[in-house]
């Protein structure tokens, strides 16, 4: 018969040994006892075994076995069965599959486009060679009415002179934009064109900034010679076509006076992201006829602060310095040197620049990088959630395979890289998706933001980088809450079918579901706001008539024959007025801006205003409102040096308009002759007041102006049209040019372009924000759709129950769909006040507001509202309307 | 390298492991040392010796069939893994080179 081992040590055995251990010593332990017992006797046989027992319970055998690395499968298979089953749970849950892919593509691209946006920005000027130590002289003044003014540019002798006085400086540069307008021609008088990027620069251009040229040749060894001009690649081929440009010669025209160049080389077009992009390049030695006349040098001046001259510094050098070297250099040199103050901008900051006079581009907005930056990132956080959200929700679906696993010994780690690895496998497809989208829309993106990028750019290190990262953290981001929650499930649990969800994932989905529908209604309020301040722009007083008011730029231009060339042109009935004028918009790249005007009747205060010259019928055209007195006459000889005020110049004298009506104005104009100053005084009586009206920027609050009629310094033609066919009439309009200014290009455009440009910033950045918010909503409606759909797969019995026991279709409907509005109106409470103050500090940087009321958050959160239900009930129609007995039948 | 170093003992349980090759386990292991080297084997180093090995990759094991011997209980059965048999290899070769270079006036003494 069989003995049995002792009991005791057996349990001893039990009770510390892992389990993993215990059948194969206990089995090996009962054999020896057995042969122990045959041989040696009970008593033997029990006291070995006590004493093995107690051998077999070291500290090592309370462990578990140690997994064996071997054991696994290679790493191929294990490749090819994760594949195998990503693909299949992707191709089960077709529709979630559908939008999170369609989710996280759109978005990415998104994301990938204004990424691009914020680089190009801020990358401003930076392929210059040592951009990092190289500033821009520029300074502040006082005008003659006390106000502090800043003007980019700096008078020539002052760089210079820094240059001499310090070490540090190794490099000083100067270069104007003079010809404003410029004619250029090739020989050909049909072949006339206004030129606007003529930059005249000094010799030194090339140590301070990077001039590549196309072919070979040194940029410094012909801007050396002031008969060679360099020009740009795009304006060699609108010049001379396919012929080859070197050698060609081009002639410049400006007040009457010609100057010829022969083209030396051809320079590679500037990229898109430096504030100053020059079509040609000429030695300023070259338009010298030009600066001496009038017995002065406007290059090398002390005052005349009249190029844009940078600095090149050795590392490290203390600004302060310069600064101070340069107030000296003021002290020394200059009249108004306690009021002027020298002030160093680097280079790369130039762009974002704003608030001085004379700059070469429009300034960008930081802000606005801000918001597209943040805005970029709500939208790929809105599609991580809606990945969040889908994954959790179909989890019940793949806790099964998740309780399979780990029976089978699949550890916890593995399941979490498994499932991360799926989201990394989603964000993969749809990063090529995205890729697709990117090719697709780039030309609409340029088109947008006016920036050339081209497809090239994703091959470059940094969009490579951005991608990589992006891959990464939206892998990451989407798929680690779903990994690590469907990797916890208990495995008995979820085999048994008992599993319970909780409130967790189901709270953790609301939140996420309010924020989407937050951010939705932020951006949909932020592009309402926007669009509505941009159409009050459009229909401020000036703009009004923009579209029906064609713009020709003037050189210089008599009287006479304006008058003849009114005539002509009034010959077609639908030209309705001409008049000649500044340049409107207003803006400071113009000459003449301002006039300081002193009423002697009332006090001897110098008042400074903007000075509006056009000629008898510019208030005619521009249909200004008269608030008293009357407007300019032709026929009343007098007017020619009479003047019109707005209200905002009568307020400042501080009189009522009736008043202001034959007050004597005297006018002192200050121009600069060599060794001093020139002084001309004129005088003006006012005849009539003008209501205020926009005519610059309507960020800049409407100042005093003096409206003359002066036609000489106009530099603008207006034309106003009523009706007809549009080309017909310019072309009419250039006929009757051609006959008056044979010499002169018809340069046209209309005002609305004009326009354009002023509110050019905002204008993008509202079309950028309209396409985002587009996305957002798309995104959120896609969330909301498949979290709909999944919720009303899960209660497809609830439902049927419902509808047994009698209830309607409508009331199922509202049962489905009465959550997602409770959430909806949660995320309005947070949503709003959020979206109130972001509008509240976007307005703020106008002076002249849209109004906008309140009613229009309540307006655009019942869209949101309807979207959401829209959204919701589609998908929920379907399944209150099913025949509950398909859905009960399968119990 | 540590992990890989081959104890006396561990060198003569993975021989026997080999000797026994498909009815290798606990028991017929501590057999096969006792009758090899006449010395008084315990079962509880047996199987600290086998565990470690394993763990060092030298062997392999999986259970084999349950006995009435054992009381219902089934073997885990140990084989050698390539590895396995390159550390006994290993292990020979250093002696080999080793007793190469013992003097031989030294072997003679005895």
């Amino acid at each position: 018969m069989k003995h049995t081992p002792p009991a005791l040590a057996k349990r001893l055995l039990r009770w510390f040994c892992h389990v993993e251990f215990i059948e194969e010593i206990e089995g090996d332990l009962y054999e020896l006892f057995q042969q122990r017992m045959e041989k040696e006797g009970h008593f033997k046989a029990r006291l070995h075994y006590y004493r093995d027992v107690l051998d077999a319970t070291n500290l090592y055998r309370s462990q578990p076995r140690k997994k064996n690395p071997h054991q696994t499968l290679p790493l191929r298979d294990r490749l090819k069965h994760f594949f195998t089953i990503a693909i299949r749970n992707m191709i089960r849950s077709r529709s979630s599959t559908a939008i999170n892919l369609c989710g996280l593509a759109v978005s990415l691209a998104s994301f990938l486009f204004i990424a691009l946006y914020i680089v190009d920005e801020t990358t401003y000027d930076t392929f210059h060679p040592d951009a990092a130590n190289t500033y821009r002289i520029s300074y502040s003044f006082k005008s003659f009415d006390g106000k502090e003014g800043r003007d980019s540019r700096a008078a020539g002798l002052w760089s210079v002179t820094l240059k001499e006085m310090m070490p540090e400086v190794k490099h000083v540069t100067r270069f104007s934009r003079f010809g404003w307008p410029g004619n250029v021609w090739t020989g050909n008088p049909d072949n006339v064109y206004v030129e606007q990027q003529f930059f005249w620069v000094d010799s030194t251009f090339t140590d301070i900034f990077s001039l590549p040229l196309v072919g070979n040749g040194d940029a410094g060894q012909v801007l050396r010679n002031p008969q060679e001009v360099i020009v740009s690649e795009t304006t060699a081929r609108r010049y001379f076509g396919d012929k080859d440009p070197i050698g060609q010669s081009i002639t410049y025209a400006r007040d009457g006076m010609n100057f010829s160049f022969t083209v030396g080389a051809v320079m590679k077009d500037f990229p898109s992201n430096t504030h100053f992009k020059p079509d040609f390049i000429v030695n300023s030695v070259a338009l010298n006829p030009l600066w001496k006349r009038n017995d002065e040098d406007r290059i090398n001046s002390w005052r005349d602060s009249f190029s844009y001259s940078f600095i090149n510094v050795e590392p490290g050098t203390d600004l302060n310095k310069v600064s101070k070297t340069l107030q000296q250099i003021f002290d020394k040199n200059l009249e108004f040197a306690k009021t002027t103050h020298p002030i160093l901008i680097p280079l790369h900051d130039v762009h974002f620049t704003t608030g001085f006079l004379f700059e070469l581009d429009t300034p960008g907005d930081k802000t606005h990088l801000y918001i597209f930056g943040s805005i970029g990132l709500l939208i790929l956080a809105m599609a991580c959630i809606n990945y969040m959200n889908l994954a959790t929700a179909r989890s019940i679906r793949r806790s099964k395979e998740v309780g399979l696993r780990k029976t089978l010994g699949v550890s916890k780690a593995m399941l979490v890289t498994q499932f991360l690895g799926e989201s990394f496998l989603m964000t993969g497809i749809a990063m090529v998706l995205a890729m697709i989208l990117f090719a697709v829309f780039l030309s609409t993106f340029n088109m947008l933001t006016l920036k050339n990028f081209d497809l090239l750019v994703v091959g470059q290190n940094k969009t490579l980088y951005l991608l990589l990262v992006l891959f990464v953290t939206v892998g990451i981001l989407a798929g680690s809450y779903p990994a690590f929650y469907l990797s916890g499930f208990r495995p008995v649990e979820s085999l048994k079918g008992t599993l319970v969800t909780g409130r967790g994932p189901e709270n953790f989905r609301k939140v996420l579901v309010i924020l989407q529908i937050c951010i939705t209604l932020v951006l949909l309020t932020g592009t309402y706001v926007i669009q509505r301040q941009l159409a009050f722009i459009d229909h401020t007083r000036l703009s009004e008539h923009k579209d029906e008011v064609v713009t020709v730029r003037l050189g210089k231009i008599t009287a006479d024959k304006m008058a003849a060339y009114k005539q002509l042109a009034k010959q077609d009935p639908h030209v309705k007025e001409i008049s000649t004028g500044p340049h409107l918009p207003r803006r400071e790249t113009f000459s003449n801006l301002q006039r300081s005007m002193k009423f002697d009747a009332l006090s001897q205060t110098i008042y400074s205003w903007d000075q509006l010259d056009g000629d008898f019928d510019f208030s005619n055209l521009f249909g200004l409102e008269l608030v008293a007195g009357r407007g300019l006459s032709a026929d009343n000889p007098a007017d020619s040096s009479s003047i019109l005020l707005n209200e905002k110049a009568v307020k400042e004298l501080g009189i009522t308009p009736e008043k202001a009506l034959g007050l004597e104005a005297e006018e002192v104009t200050f121009f600069e002759r060599q060794g001093g100053m020139g002084r001309l005084v004129t005088r003006h009586k006012v005849i009539g007041v003008v209501k205020d009206f926009n005519y610059a920027s309507v960020r800049l609050p409407i100042a005093p102006a003096a409206i003359g009629a002066k036609s000489a310094a106009s530099e603008m033609m207006y034309v106003k049209l009523e009706g007809g066919n549009i080309p017909e009439l310019i072309e009419h309009l250039i006929q009757a040019w051609k006959q008056v200014y044979p010499a002169t290009p018809f340069q046209y455009w209309f005002m609305d372009e004009e326009f354009g440009r002023l509110y050019q910033t905002e204008r993008q950045m509202g079309q950028i924000i309209t396409y985002l918010s587009a996305v957002a909503i798309l995104i959120a409606c896609l969330g909301l759709f498949g979290l709909a759909s999944f919720t009303a797969e899960q209660k497809v019995k609830e439902i049927g129950i419902r509808k047994v026991m009698g209830a309607s279709t409508g009331q199922i409907l509202f049962l489905l769909t009465s959550r997602y509005i409770k959430l909806a109106a949660i995320a309005f409470l947070i949503g709003i006040p959020i979206a109130f103050i972001s509008i509240h500090f976007w307005m703020e940087t106008f002076v002249y507001k849209a109004a906008l009321g309140l009613g229009f958050y309540v307006v655009i959160s019942l869209i949101i509202m309807a979207i959401v239900i829209a959204t919701v009930a589609l998908e929920s129609l379907r399944a209150a309307r099913a025949n509950p007995s398909d859905s009960m039948r399968h119990e | 390298m540590k992990g890989t170093y081959l104890g006396e003992f561990e060198e003569i349980v993975l021989l026997a492991v080999g000797i026994l090759r498909d009815g290798a386990y606990g028991v017929s292991i501590r057999q096969e040392i006792e009758d090899q080297t006449t010395r008084n084997v315990n079962i509880g180093a047996v199987h600290t010796a086998l565990h470690r090995l394993e763990d060092k990759g030298y062997l392999s094991s999986q259970f084999g069939e349950a006995e009435e011997v054992r009381g219902g209980k089934r073997k885990r059965l140990f084989t050698l893994t390539a590895t396995g048999v390159k550390a006994l290899r290993d292990a020979q070769a250093i002696r080999k080179q080793m007793w190469a270079q013992l003097p031989k006036i030294l072997l003679q003494q005895n």
